[in-house]
């Protein structure tokens, strides 16, 4: 029975991780385009504690919703997603294109 | 000469250590027990880039040579490699996650999307500390 249960892949906090990244990603590089513009100064602090936060409730919600589910379908989706989201945050970061102004 | 200072040296290591996972992540189809290794050298990768980051935030590090000439291009290395160190972060924590999570079973079919997803935080987690060096020198 004991091994068993240790045998028993979690597949759920995995997914959730891959997804909290993607999430967290966005949320970061967004933050930072709505601070600059907004009051163009870089409080980077906060915007770790922001992220951290973000991810860890992320996390959390995404966990407790596939639990005991199928989440052959939400993989596949949660790493395009992945995929996506640190492209993004690769280029929405760069000085020269959240510093543009016309 | 380039002054030593801690957030240099945590910053090296993490370099060092992701170059060696960046290796592993790509054998451990082959040979699963490799997880383990993989999972060390992350761990000691993450804790390395959150050295930097509080070295960095509460302003232990070196202070910073400027000239007149190159300010402003400093002032923008400096604001961008402390926004891009969000990424190896999450890239290197996420990777332990799911790495905790399968442990050898990672090498089994299923498991390809996750397998690629650590492959890929740990290139993109090398390249992210690479920039950051370079732009630490400017």
């Amino acid at each position: 029975m004991l091994s068993w249960f240790k045998s028993r892949v979690h597949e759920s906090l995995a997914a959730a991780a891959l997804f909290a990244a993607g999430v967290a990603l966005q949320a970061a590089w967004i933050t930072n385009l709505v601070w600059f513009r907004t009051s163009r100064t870089d409080a980077l602090g906060s915007l770790y504690l922001f992220v951290a936060t973000v991810y860890a409730i992320i996390f959390v919600l995404t966990a407790a919703w596939c639990r005991g589910k199928d989440c052959s379908d939400f993989r596949d989706r949660a790493y395009h997603f992945f995929f996506i989201s640190i492209l993004i945050f690769a280029a929405m970061t760069l000085p020269i294109v959240y510093g543009f102004t016309v | 000469m380039i002054p030593l200072d801690p957030a240099t040296i945590l910053l090296g290591i993490a370099m060092i250590l992701l170059t060696a996972s960046a290796t592993v992540a790509l054998l451990v189809h082959k040979h699963p027990p490799a997880v383990r290794v993989l999972i060390g050298t992350l761990a000691v990768s993450f804790l390395s880039l959150a050295g930097v980051v509080l070295v960095d935030l509460f302003g232990a590090g070196a202070t910073p040579v400027v000239t007149d000439q190159t300010q402003l291009l400093s002032l923008v290395a400096a604001s961008h490699r402390r926004l891009l160190a969000i990424l190896p972060l999450i890239l290197t924590g996420s990777s332990l996650v799911i790495l905790n999570v399968y442990q050898e079973r990672i090498a089994e079919k299923h498991a390809s999307d996750y397998r690629n997803a650590v492959a890929l935080s740990t290139a993109a987690s090398l390249i992210a500390t690479i920039v950051i060096a370079i732009e630490s020198m400017i």
